[in-house]
């Protein structure tokens, strides 16, 4: 029996091996997660143990996510960008307050940066994955401004800046 | 508001099939309005809500699907082409997807009974969530589909309504 051939590269792969716009959208969108990843590990050290565990699991999805970024760029001949050292944050965190605006504000960029992936590609499979990025930071930045005194808890428009 | 331009209906995609924007418009409109009639039920009905911060809540919920609404309608006004001469483009959609779409978006009252503060906050918000439910999953199952530049618009207002499920239930 012969081998079958190796399957051919996802549309979405193709996409991201030829559209430099959706490559480079895609690319921002994990350098989003790689920050995200390493502003949880921060401010997680300033939140009290009912909100350690939340914080936690968004770490643990935000980790998720900048794997399998990285694997479908990898697997399209895209090298994904490597995480930074460090991350120059909007805020000091000192306390519960600034740790939670730290969360908000890493999950608005990522917001942002899987909206404007929707605007830079047209394979229905990236779409879906741009959407998940989209939706799943909104949720996450509007479950920490709900535990703040920040507003909107929820943006009109997640990830329009 | 504007009404919806015929034109939104009968280009749709380029291939005579109703933009979706034209459905996912009505039913903010339609969502906005349910969710003003639920919040009024709270804050005047005969039991008020013991909540009053869910009402404020699920105003919120009210305003950001009427802005869904005003924005979509703005793409839709922005890509119809100009209307023929001697004609009026119509305030609301015809044909039988959007006479369908618009009977659905007749405001009704919803059915809440507040018997007790308790049972009508629990039902409001339940409607509510329901709401947003079905908003999210309309305008994610089109967001693959759809030209870049509608692709992001709705892709937000869906990451709205289920943050705002999330945050709600």
């Amino acid at each position: 029996m012969k081998p079958s051939p190796p399957p051919g590269p996802s549309p979405e792969n193709r996409e991201l091996a030829t559209a430099s716009d959706t490559a480079a959208a895609v690319q921002a969108a994990l350098g989003t997660e790689h920050a995200a990843v390493w502003c949880y590990g921060l401010l997680v050290a300033f939140l009290p143990p009912a909100l350690d565990r939340l914080a936690r699991q968004d770490a643990t999805a935000h980790r998720a996510r900048r794997d399998f970024i990285s694997r479908t760029l990898a697997d399209a001949g895209v090298p994904p960008i490597a995480a930074e050292p460090g991350y120059r944050t909007p805020n000091t965190v000192v306390d519960q307050a600034s740790a939670i605006h730290l969360a908000i504000s890493a999950e608005a960029d990522a917001a942002a940066a899987w909206r404007s992936v929707l605007e830079r590609c047209d394979d229905p499979a990236l779409r879906r994955v741009a959407l998940e990025g989209l939706t799943d930071a909104a949720v996450r930045g509007a479950q920490w401004a709900a535990r703040s005194e920040t507003a909107p808890v929820v943006p009109t428009f997640p990830g329009r800046t | 508001m504007a009404g919806l331009p015929l034109a939104g209906v009968l280009a749709g995609c380029g291939r005579g099939q109703p933009d979706p924007l034209v459905a996912l418009t009505i039913q903010a409109r339609s969502d906005a309005t349910r969710i003003d009639t639920i919040v009024q039920v709270l804050r005047t009905g005969s039991t008020p809500s013991t909540d009053p911060a869910l009402a404020d809540a699920l105003a919120a919920v009210a305003d950001a699907r009427r802005t869904h609404a005003e924005a979509l309608a703005v793409e839709l006004a922005d890509e119809a082409p100009p209307p023929l001469q001697g004609t009026v483009p119509n305030a609301e959609p015809t044909g039988p997807t959007a006479k369908q779409s618009t009977a659905t978006a007749r405001p009704t009252a919803p059915s809440i009974e507040p018997t007790a503060p308790i049972s009508a906050a629990d039902t409001a918000l339940t409607s509510v969530l329901a709401v947003l439910d079905k908003a999210h999953q309309r305008a994610a199952a089109v967001v693959p589909s759809l030209p870049r530049s509608h692709a992001a618009l709705v892709g937000s207002i869906a990451a709205c309504c289920a943050a705002y499920r999330a945050v709600l239930h």
